[in-house]
Parts: C-alpha cells; structure tokens; sequence
C-alpha cells in the first residue's frame, strides 16, 4: 500500500520536500538538490518499498552507493539528513491528510530504511572524506620531500665543490651553499608553522615589532649578500608592539622577505619598511621582481589558496605566510608597481602599551 | 673494455643539464664545469630542444619530475631521434620509488641516482658514461 502511495504521489511528495528544503535557514538548499537530490532520495525510497523484501545488506549497500554519489556531487552531510528527513515529513504528513491505510510494518520499514541510509550516506561520507584527507597529507609529504631533497642534494654538491680545495670559501659555491642551507631551513620551518596552524597550536604572546624585524634582517642577511641583493631594514622605534604568535610571525615575514630576495635580479634592492598608527602595525617588503603578471596580484591577495599552491613560483610557504599572519589577528596584501617590483604588507594590529606602576600578582 | 678517454679529450664533452630546480642546476654547474662544457634546460620540453641543438650533447642528466614534460618522457622523444639514439642518460632524482627507479632504467638510462647520493657518486658516473 505504501509503495503504491509513493508513486501515485510522488511529484506531490516532491513538492512538500523541495518546499521544506527552500524554507530551511541552515543548510541552505542548493539548485541542484531541488532538482536532482531530493527527486534521489524518493526514488531510492519507493525502490526499496518495491524490493521492501530485499537483505538489509543490499539496502546498506545502496545507501553506501548513495553516500558516495552525494559526495561526488559536492552535497555536505547535513544537506543529506536534512533531504532525508525532509522526504520523510513530506510522506507522513501527506499520507495523513489523505488518510491511506499503512499498515505498522509498513511504517516500520519506511522508517527503518530511512535510518539505515542516513546511516549508511554518512559513513560512506565520512570514509570518503579520509580518503581524501589521507590523499591531500601524502601529496603533502610528496611535495615536502621534493623541496628537501632538491635543496639537500645542491647542498652537498656545493659542499663536495668546496672540500677539493679548487673553490674559495668566498665565491660562488660557498653563496650556493648557503642559500640551499636557509632554504631547507626555510622548508623545515614552513612544515612547522603548517603544522601548528592545522593542529591550531598558537602560543599567543606580546611581541616586539622591533625584536621581529631585526631578527629577520640578521637571519635574511646572507641570504641576500649570497644573491648580490641589497637588503635594507629601515630601524623600528621602541615600544611599538603586537600579539601573535612569535614563531609563525616570524616564519611568514621571513618567507616573504625570502621570496622578495629571491625574485629580485642581482645588484638589486629589497627594502622592509615598518610604520604604525595608534591601532595598527604595518610591515611593509618591496622588492624589485619588475612587477607581477596582469592579475597576479589579485590571484596573490585571495584569502584562501589551494593546498600547496604555488602561485607562479612563489613557494610554498606564501599560503602558510597568509595564514600565519590571520592566525595573529592579521591579513597580507599585495601591491604591483608595473616595471619595478611588488609590495608586500602584512597589516597587524597594534597592542596597547605595558602598563607600568600596576600591582603584579603575590609570588610573581 | 672500452678504451679511456684522456683529460683533455673529456673537458671537450658537452653534458645537458635538465632540471626545474635553478639551485641543482647551478650545484651541478659548479661541481663540473671545470671538467666539462655544459649546457642547461629548465624542463623537458626544454631539455628536448637543447639536446638537438649543435653540438649535440655527449651526456644528459636529467632530473625525473618537472613541470610541462617530465624527464622520462623527455629521453623518449630523445631517443626517437636518430642522432641522440644512443646519447647515454643520467637520472639525477629525488624520485626515488622502485617504481620511479624501474620506470626510469626502462628508458636505456646508464645510471639512476638520487640527489642525495654520497658526494663523488654523481663526478664518478658522469666519468664512466663519457668512458673516462
């Protein structure tokens, strides 16, 4: 009786479920839910009503199926229950109002089948989403590997150079050496700042813009002098601070100041400039890569990049810079100067001074 | 036993560099330009044009993964080129998976090494492919 009630009904039923989909606040509903996923789900229930003595193993196996396709088409777990839910709504309250007879087994494997397949959408959601979670983290381990053995590998041939005694520690194969020891620094501590951002370790403290810079201008120093850039640091006044956390802080203005030496020709200059209003800090790195490509620096200036993104050979660290610096409350921004160079500004908010003459806790 | 070739006869070898990494090509540059002419290509599609350039190069090493052609598909359009038929090849990987490593050898590669290889292994095998 059920069965033949879901397909006499069936375009009615689908009206009352799209409606109750549209009136929903949260999630919303999407154009092609209310075409194609609700339709889905009726169509599987009045299946399983058709074949209603069919193993349960079959309908788990269908539902599976169907958790599988929803998430090929891009469907979120809540919208699955939600949809589900709604076809249930949809069927009692019409099967009421008309008053067909359903008999108590009937009801029993309607709601039944509906609860194995919220059950069974899910699960399968759920492993899939692993599944590619476990993809994203191998590709990740693949990208990381590539990046430490190219660099290790120009480490060691540029120190097996130097050992036969032809080369001067001064020259060319000492710079390259160097510059492939800070970028496996370099990658090491990206791999840490990802790690900490994903695991959402912040060790949130009072930070110097002062003691910030300066310790970028000495860690970045030979980096530059080993590419032949000049690399100015413009001396940040005392007392300006700002709270972050100090490591990612400091591991995106590297990056960036990295990226600015790497990309800005031989002989050239790469300049950080710091200035700060009553409420906020800016950072500011310009160098000389003769300008970005027409809509790069929008393309730079997303919020959001695709894991391991490497937008036109900026690094992989410049998505871990972006979000190290929202992490402390921040946000990056980049500026094309056609022919010359771009600007990089990472834009902080300022922390009030230290106040002083305070009582201080017992003991401490 | 192929005969050696003297000091002077190799430093006349031209050796293709095939790698995306600007700083392994430099490290490999720099370890053997004083013995050899190289020249340089920044991926395989690259590295296929600057193999038929004159003169013809007497060694290629090749990084494996690179953007646009990668290095195992760039020795086979080589190879289908009657004159680099035999020029030998050197993988110089970080792609070291027996699958990478029995992909690579399939190709006629004379040696497959990774880039953290023990120090002398690279100037070694380089000197036995131009039958130093």
């Amino acid at each position: 009786m059920l069965h033949e009630f879901l397909v006499a009904n069936r375009a009615a039923i689908l009206v009352r479920a799209r409606a109750k989909a549209t009136a929903r606040t949260a999630p919303l509903a999407t154009e092609e839910e209310l075409e194609s996923g609700i339709p889905v789900f009726l169509d599987q229930l009045i299946e399983a009503m058709t074949l209603s003595r069919t193993s349960s193993g079959e309908q788990a196996l269908s539902a599976s199926k169907h958790g599988s396709d929803l998430l090929r088409r891009g469907f979120t777990v809540a919208q699955v229950v939600h949809d589900y839910g709604g076809v249930c709504q949809a069927v009692t309250e019409l099967a009421d109002e008309t008053q067909i007879g359903i008999t108590a087994d009937e009801f029993r494997f309607f709601n039944q089948y509906l609860d194995d397949s919220i059950a069974g959408a899910v699960t399968e959601y759920s492993r899939q989403r692993e599944l590619a979670i476990t993809a994203d983290g191998r590709e990740r381990l693949g990208e990381l590997a590539h990046e430490l053995r190219n660099s290790l590998g120009a480490a060691m041939l540029a120190f097996q150079s130097l050992r036969t005694g032809q080369v001067g520690p001064g020259g060319s194969t000492a710079a390259l050496l160097g510059r492939s020891l800070l970028r496996l620094s370099g990658v090491v501590h990206s791999s840490i700042a990802r790690v900490r951002l994903e695991a959402g370790m912040k060790a949130t403290e009072r930070v110097s813009l002062r003691e910030l810079v300066e310790e970028i201008a000495i860690t970045n120093s030979m980096m530059a002098s080993s590419r032949n850039v000049d690399l100015i640091v413009t001396p940040v006044e005392r007392g300006v601070d700002i709270e972050g956390d100090r490591q990612l802080l400091a591991a995106a203005l590297a990056n960036i100041v990295q990226n600015a030496c790497k990309f800005t020709p031989l002989e050239g200059r790469v300049s950080v400039k710091t200035s700060a209003t009553r409420d906020r800090v800016l950072i500011a790195v310009a160098d000389q890569c003769g300008g970005l490509s027409p809509g790069k620096a929008e393309e730079l200036s997303l919020p959001v990049q695709h894991a391991g993104g490497d937008p036109g050979g900026l690094g992989l660290g410049l998505s871990i810079s972006r979000r190290s610096i929202a992490a402390s409350g921040g946000h990056m921004r980049v500026r094309d100067v056609p022919g010359i160079g771009c600007i990089f500004t990472i834009d902080l908010p300022r922390l009030g001074p230290v106040l002083t003459g305070t009582s201080t806790r017992p003991g401490t | 036993m192929a005969p050696s070739t003297s000091s002077s006869e190799l430093a006349r070898r031209c050796i293709l560099v095939v790698d995306d990494d600007e700083e392994m090509r430099e490290a490999v540059g720099l370890l053997l330009s004083p013995t050899y002419q190289l020249r340089y290509a920044v991926d395989g599609i690259d590295g296929c044009d600057k193999a038929n350039e004159l003169p013809r190069p007497d060694l290629i090493i090749a990084d494996v993964s690179m953007p646009r052609l990668d290095g195992i598909a760039m020795v086979q359009r080589i190879r289908a080129t009657t004159a680099l038929h035999r020029v030998p090849v050197i993988f110089f990987t970080g792609q070291t998976s027996v699958a990478s490593i029995i992909a690579g050898l399939s190709v006629g590669t004379f040696a497959y090494l990774s880039k953290t290889s023990a120090p002398g292994v690279l100037e070694g095998k380089v000197r036995r492919a131009l039958g130093g």
